[in-house]
């Protein structure tokens, strides 16, 4: 079967562009959108310089993470390997953006013109279904699918993508791999299979480069995709799947045991309501739904399509991202009603495990981006967890000294708090002494291990609340203050870890990593999985 | 409506033409992509160039120029809003016309003998292509002023240009890139300036296995693309370049590393100098002699008996020497060398470790470099092309920019060209050659240019120095007058001083006619305020200007100064035809050649503009020389190609104004029976439907090897007589004047020309302007950028878009080190400061560039063209003073000066 590829010579290419500008001409690209692009890379130092001009696009890769971290099935991978995106479908998440370690993808979030107005030609090439989501090459299809028998797609101009039909330095060939007598695989065979991007972290592309130059480390650039309204969701969410954990468990012990606080009367009547009236219990049922959706919706915010948001659903076999939105909305609506109007507890068990299941997609998501080496590392969904059960005991002791009551076992309260403290830092320390796959890894890890970092998560964030947990353990009188004060530490921590790592450290995979060092399998190697190619729409 | 797609061409640089097609559907031109009919033809298979694709949106910027201005501000200057007031067509006309008319009445020169009427093109040597038929009206005009510079000159390969076309009829120089194998560069950054096909042909060579090794002060586009970068100092290239030749002479046996068969036929070496410099002659033909080892004779170079030409030692010969304005010296029993011995002796001092003093490379370098050039020059060898034997030398030597203009650009030039003698490499396989001639004619056949002169090398298109014929200055750059070596052809006075008349019609100097300003200047896509040096002397001359008329795309910094501003048709959107292929500019070797046209891609331009041949002839008809006007056009002026002799029956009437299309078709008749030999006559319909006409062209016409073998000519290598004669009479007939402010100039004038200390030159203008030198302790350099190279695409931000990929783009290249001396980081706001002005920048700071040289791309500045204003690149042009001192004697200088950087 065929699978189209690229082989790319290094050694010619003098960085003019040419592919650039004639594959945004060839899709009607906007301001600012760049499908390829030519990198002009300089390496050593003086007088001992290398300068080398890269041609980068979507690798088209055989196990492309975009496709597994795309929620709405937008994404599709034909048969050919051709990797693209249904652009009715896509809602412009961004989560194949940071899934993809090749910044492949582009976001167009607006509509965007070169001078400020639409030009006639803009207006009759540029494709505005196309604003608001994701974007991406796609080897120009349309040049070759309707192209008559006979045609020889990457040897017959008219049939092969814009940027090696167009490119000056013959550097961008075009062809079947998979066709042992192809220009490409002939190039690959002559001159040793030629090299990957990236290799060791298995997308099997379809890009293929001869004649590697020696490239150093470039210097860390930061993901652009996600900002607040990211940290917002991913600490809104396991901060509210976490609360409400934690009160129905701790209700359910009270319950059976002694009561640690008095559990929940039925809702008597919204009439005559103020915030005294609900108990912690009440308040963390319907504050965990609540701060859930507020991620949802921060979610929605920072997409480019909200309204076709239902799509978010539609790749609950591959996307944790899909996943994250199912279990958030049976999470919420169990939640929700069983607060309002059941109190049954096989109900709130039900709502519990599916709260986990949000924190424990949201670190599924993170783990998978191949794009940001800071986040895609295995232990991210423990601690998802981990910490989501952490801020929700913190959520919960700010609640309970807000409530006024005295707690029946403050030193209860206290072990838990330091026990979930423990966990959390154990975790954290586990991510941070991750074996690094990247270099990019080591800087992230380098800038989260800063005093500022440390300060803010292991201080604030742990040390100082565990403190006060133990002394309120010790001094029952003072115990609602420091609770409140401990629960306030905790957030305010967690929050800043959450900036830490989904911002600050948040560094795109150095595109060079290893390159050169690590060697793939030959094409002749690389099959698709037939279950794993879905048919062009 | 389905696609349609136009055959057009791109010519928006010397490189080209590119050929594209333009798919225009439901009326809207939407794209750009090659025209793929003629991929077998050309020899990039038909791809074009990064700039091409930006002609879409160079045809629908909505920043235009959208129909004819006039000034509404009677003021002029910097800070004078033009307060533009929209005109029509006929009023805009006429107004350029009465002008036109009152210089016609008053006389064509004024009392200084320059023309009244002043042009100047923009775009370096691109005008022709997008002139229309205003080369007719420049001729039926009569004496015109073309020597007011926008750049040209000064920032050009210009020694390159005239002692190339002097020596091999190169008006530029290339490798005979498929079949080089070494390229030692200097500067010379071919991959962003050498077009598709220059960019295509390396890439092939090196898959092949070409070594290039790139001699420059910062890492270019081509020094990225190159096995080995040697940074050398500034200004110090012909420094390493005579220490090639002395490790080549000295270290080397040269009787079995030289190509000594080339040395004794085909150039200069055998023959015999005098005492006072010049060729020992015949008493009786004049002709210079020859020492015949085999007869222990001197005899006339071309005794056909001539066995065994000596190129060393010294021997007794009678004779004469020939010195300037026929000074004779007659020598009975004179102890003579030959030529080749005086080199022998020239470049013994030039030793790597001298050189490596001077350039900052170690002397083993250089002999690394001379060891590899010799090991591939392959002499001896021999290779068969098109059913003809020639030497095959596959090793070429190439100049840069900077390198090959301003002081030192004689030496480079000379050194290059010698070194590649030495090996055989000039004019044959695998070595080096000459893409076209400009200033000899006919600028269509380089081969008909091949005409033997009385010494036995070519004759040229040289501008006399003898007392009866020295042409005295007929125009503000004086060129007939103050370089020799330029001729008086179309392509001349672009090529000349012409920084100079910026500086004269402010001051004129000693003893010189009095220079006033023309009485109406025309200026066609130029935009010197940008593009020649010392912004603040243009522009003052610019306000002062009487009349001015600007053909331009968008308000730019010059037509901010214009009275009447036209804007003409551009590429997608009006009718001409011109010559594609062959062994032309830069790399583009064809083995077609033929005639592509371009033509307006949809049916009504998008703004009010109109066609530069409909522009031109109403105004000629205006001005009333309609009839000269038509006469030029006959004989292919404007058009191209003769009607008179190639379509006889399509002469224009004399008194009829013509329509463009009338006009091209005749055009498009002429031209496709020229190059198909009389078999086809294509009209203007055909060309329209196919884009372009090609006829078969022979390789061995790439090779002026097979003319001057055909001939039996000499290179005028390595002695230079006759620049030595020529430059004594340019003094005797100067010092006649008076003149005494072109002796630096006139001192370069030397047979065997030597180092001198060229740096010094530019770092005394510190001192020139009350500053001290070593304040100014860092070199800028500038570099090209394909994607802005020529300057059209300055206003499309689409160019912006993709131009920031190269990272050398918007900003000052500084050099790591140097940068954290001064505190300064990647992205920062900087000052560049020279002694004359300062210009803002943001830091670039990079490794590939010397620590004492700083970088910037192309020519920005901008302060008022569109887009370009806000790309953030400072201009060298601002910070360079124009002045003799650094005008070389060819009337260039180069683009370098010396500054200082800090924080803004």
């Amino acid at each position: 079967m065929t699978r189209w590829g690229m082989v790319v010579d290094l050694g010619r290419c003098v960085g003019c562009q040419t592919c650039t500008i004639a594959c945004k001409m060839e899709n009607g690209l906007p301001p600012g959108t760049l499908w390829r692009t030519v990198l002009d890379v300089e390496s050593g130092e003086f007088p001992d310089v290398n300068r080398q001009f890269f041609p980068l696009t979507c690798m088209h890769c055989a196990d492309p993470p975009c496709y597994d971290a795309c929620p709405t099935t937008a994404t599709k991978v034909r048969p050919d390997g051709i990797v693209w995106i249904d652009d009715d479908i896509c809602i412009g998440c961004g989560s194949c953006v940071v899934a993809c370690p090749y910044r492949a993808r582009h976001l167009v979030p607006q509509e965007r013109w070169y001078f400020g107005e639409a030009t006639p030609p803009e207006r009759a090439t540029y494709n505005l279904d196309r604003v608001g989501i994701c974007t991406k090459c796609h080897f120009c299809f349309h040049k070759f699918d309707e192209a008559p028998e006979g045609a020889r797609p990457g040897e017959d101009p008219q049939y092969t993508p814009a940027c090696a039909s167009s490119c000056i330095g013959d550097v961008i060939r075009f062809g079947d791999l998979n066709d042992p007598d192809s220009t490409v695989a002939r190039m690959l065979a002559q001159n040793g299979g030629g090299l990957r991007m990236l290799e060791h972290l298995e997308t099997q592309p379809s890009v293929y480069h001869l004649h590697p130059p020696r490239i150093d480390p470039r210097p860390p650039e930061r993901q652009h995709t996600w900002h607040g309204l990211a940290v917002a969701n991913f600490f809104c969410g396991p901060t509210g799947v976490g609360l409400y954990l934690l009160a129905v468990v701790t209700g359910w012990l009270a319950g059976r045991n002694a009561p640690l606080l008095d559990l929940a009367h039925p809702l008597a009547s919204l009439a005559g309501w103020s915030p005294g009236a609900f108990s912690p219990r009440q308040w963390a049922g319907l504050l965990g739904p609540i701060l859930v959706a507020i991620g949802l919706l921060s979610v929605a915010a920072e997409a480019g399509r909200p309204f076709r948001g239902f799509n978010v659903f539609r790749n609950l076999r591959r996307s944790w991202m899909s996943r994250e939105s199912g279990f958030a909305i049976v999470f919420m609506v169990l939640a929700l009603a069983d607060t309002l109007l059941w109190q049954s507890a096989p109900v709130q068990a039900v709502a519990a495990l599916a709260g986990m299941g949000v924190a424990l997609a949201q670190g599924l998501i993170l783990s998978k981006a191949k794009g940001v080496p800071a986040w895609n590392v295995r232990i991210m969904p423990v601690y998802f967890i981990v910490s989501a059960l952490t801020f929700g005991c913190g959520a919960l002791l700010v609640l309970l000294a807000l409530h006024g009551e005295q707690p029946h076992e403050p030193a209860a309260w206290s072990v838990l708090g330091l026990a979930l403290l423990g966990a959390d830092l154990m975790v954290w320390q586990r991510y941070l002494a991750t074996l690094p796959r990247t270099e990019t890894f080591r800087h992230a890890v380098a800038l989260l291990r800063r005093p500022v970092w440390r300060l803010v998560v292991d201080g604030v964030g742990h040390l100082l609340p565990a403190l006060l947990l133990f002394i309120a353990a010790l001094q029952p009188a003072l115990a609602l203050p420091l609770m409140a004060l401990a629960g306030v530490c905790i957030l305010a921590g967690g929050l800043g870890a959450r900036i830490a790592v989904l911002l600050r450290a948040a560094f795109l995979v150095d595109l060079f990593d290893r390159f050169g060092a690590v060697t793939g399998p030959t094409p002749a190697q690389v099959t698709l999985e037939p279950a794993e190619a879905t048919r062009a729409a | 409506m389905s696609v349609q797609r136009i055959p057009v061409y791109c010519s928006q640089c010397v490189a080209g033409p590119d050929l594209i097609h333009v798919e225009v559907q439901d009326g809207v031109a939407q794209r750009i992509v090659p025209n793929f009919d003629f991929h077998a033809e050309h020899p990039a298979q038909g791809r074009v160039c990064v700039k091409a694709y930006g002609l879409i949106q160079k045809m629908y910027n909505p920043n235009r120029i959208k129909g004819p201005l006039k000034r509404g501000n009677p003021r002029k200057g910097l800070h004078e809003d033009p307060q533009w007031v929209p005109i029509g067509w006929d009023e805009a006309l006429e107004l350029v016309a009465e002008r036109l008319r009152a210089i016609r009445a008053k006389g064509l020169v004024d009392e200084s003998g320059n023309p009244r009427l002043a042009l100047t093109l923009g775009q370096g040597g691109v005008a022709p292509g997008y002139l229309g038929t205003f080369p007719a009206f420049m001729a039926a005009w009569g004496p015109l002023d073309q020597s007011i510079g926008a750049g040209q000159g000064v920032k050009c390969y210009h020694s390159e240009h005239l002692y190339g076309e002097f020596w091999h009829r190169a008006f530029i120089v290339a490798p005979d890139t498929p079949l080089c194998k070494y390229v030692l560069s200097f500067g010379n950054n071919g991959m962003a300036s050498s077009g598709v096909t220059g960019v295509w042909r390396h890439a092939e060579a090196k898959t092949r296995g070409l070594k290039r090794v790139q001699v420059e002060p910062h890492l270019s586009i081509t020094g990225a693309f190159a096995d080995e970068w040697v940074p050398v100092r500034p200004k110090t290239d012909a420094a390493f370049l005579f220490a090639l030749i002395h490790t080549v002479l000295h270290e080397t046996d040269w009787r079995q590393t030289c190509d000594v068969p080339f040395l004794r036929w085909r150039t200069n070496s055998p023959y015999l100098v005098g005492p006072h410099g010049y060729f020992l002659r015949d008493p009786a033909s004049r002709k210079p002699l020859i020492w015949d080892e085999g007869r222990g004779a001197a005899v006339p170079f071309d005794d056909p008996r001539l066995d065994e030409p000596a190129l060393t030692g010294t021997h007794v010969v009678t004779g004469v020497e020939v010195g300037p304005d026929g000074e004779l010296w007659r020598h009975a029993s004179v102890e003579v060398s030959p030529a080749f011995q005086r080199l022998l002796e020239h470049v013994r001092p030039y030793t790597p470790e001298w050189a490596a003093e001077i350039c900052g490379v170690p002397a083993d370098r250089v002999r690394g470099v001379a060891r590899d050039y010799l090991a591939n020059a392959q002499v001896g060898e021999t290779i068969e092309i098109d059913g003809h034997t020639f030497p095959y030398r596959p090793v070429a030597v190439l100049l840069g920019k900077t390198v090959a203009n301003g002081w030192g650009g004689y030496e480079a030039a000379w050194g290059r060209t010698v070194l590649t003698t030495l090996v055989g490499a000039l004019e044959v396989p695998g070595g080096i050659v000459g893409a076209g001639v400009r200033l000899n004619r006919p600028a269509n056949d380089r081969f008909k240019t091949v005409v033997p002169g009385p010494d036995g090398f070519m004759v040229g298109a040289l501008n006399p120095t003898d007392k009866e014929h020295w042409q005295k200055p007929s125009n503000r750059s004086a060129y007939q007058s103050l370089v020799p070596l330029l001729g008086s052809g179309p392509w001349a006075p672009a090529l000349g001083p012409a920084h100079l008349p910026w500086l004269f019609m402010d001051h004129t100097p000693r003893n010189w006619p009095q220079q006033n300003l023309p009485d109406v200047w025309i200026n066609i896509r130029a935009n010197p305020a940008i593009s020649h040096w010392d912004t603040g002397q243009v522009t003052k001359m610019l306000a002062e200007i009487p009349f001015t008329v600007c053909f331009g795309y968008t308000q730019d910094e010059t037509n901010w100064f214009a009275d009447v501003l036209l804007p003409e048709s551009p590429d997608t959107e009006s009718l001409q035809l011109i010559r594609v292929g062959g062994a032309q500019f830069v790399e583009q070797f064809w083995r077609h050649q033929g005639w592509a046209i371009r033509q307006p891609v949809v049916s009504q331009p998008v703004y009010d503009t109109r066609d530069m041949t409909e522009i031109t002839t109403r105004i000629a008809a205006k001005v009333g020389i309609l009839e000269d006007y038509n006469a030029a056009i006959n004989r292919g002026r404007g058009i191209g190609i003769s009607l008179e002799k190639f379509y006889p029956d399509g002469v224009l009437n004399p008194q009829r104004e013509y329509g463009v299309e009338d006009i091209w078709d005749r055009a498009c008749r002429a031209a496709s029976v020229e190059a198909s030999g009389g078999d086809v006559s294509h009209d203007l319909a055909w060309f329209k439907e196919h884009g372009a006409y090609l006829a078969p062209f022979q390789q061995d016409h790439w090779y002026l090897h097979t003319a001057m073998e055909a001939k039996g000519l000499r290179y005028e290598l390595p002695y230079q007589e006759r620049i030595l004669r020529m430059g004594r009479e340019l003094g005797n007939r100067l010092h006649e004047m008076g003149v005494d402010w072109w002796e630096p100039q006139l001192a370069e004038y030397s047979p065997l020309p030597g180092w001198k200390d060229f740096p010094a030159i530019w770092e005394a203008v510190a001192a020139e302007r009350g500053k001290r030198a070593e304040d100014y302790g860092l070199w800028m350099l500038t570099t090209r950028s394909m994607q802005y190279a020529w300057g059209s695409t300055v206003s499309l931000p689409l160019m912006a878009d993709v131009a920031a990929n190269v990272s050398t783009h918007f900003g000052v290249v500084v050099n790591a080190a140097t940068a954290r001396a001064e505190g300064i980081a990647d992205g920062d706001e900087i000052w560049v400061e020279s002694p004359l002005d300062r210009a803002k920048g943001r830091a670039i700071v990079k490794q590939g560039i010397r620590p004492d040289v700083i970088l910037t791309t192309q020519q920005f500045g901008h302060w008022v063209t569109p887009v370009a204003k806000d790309l953030g690149t400072p201009n060298l042009n601002r910070l360079i003073t124009t002045g003799l001192s650094l005008t070389d004697a060819t009337g260039s200088g180069a683009d370098l000066v010396k500054v200082r950087i800090y924080k803004a």
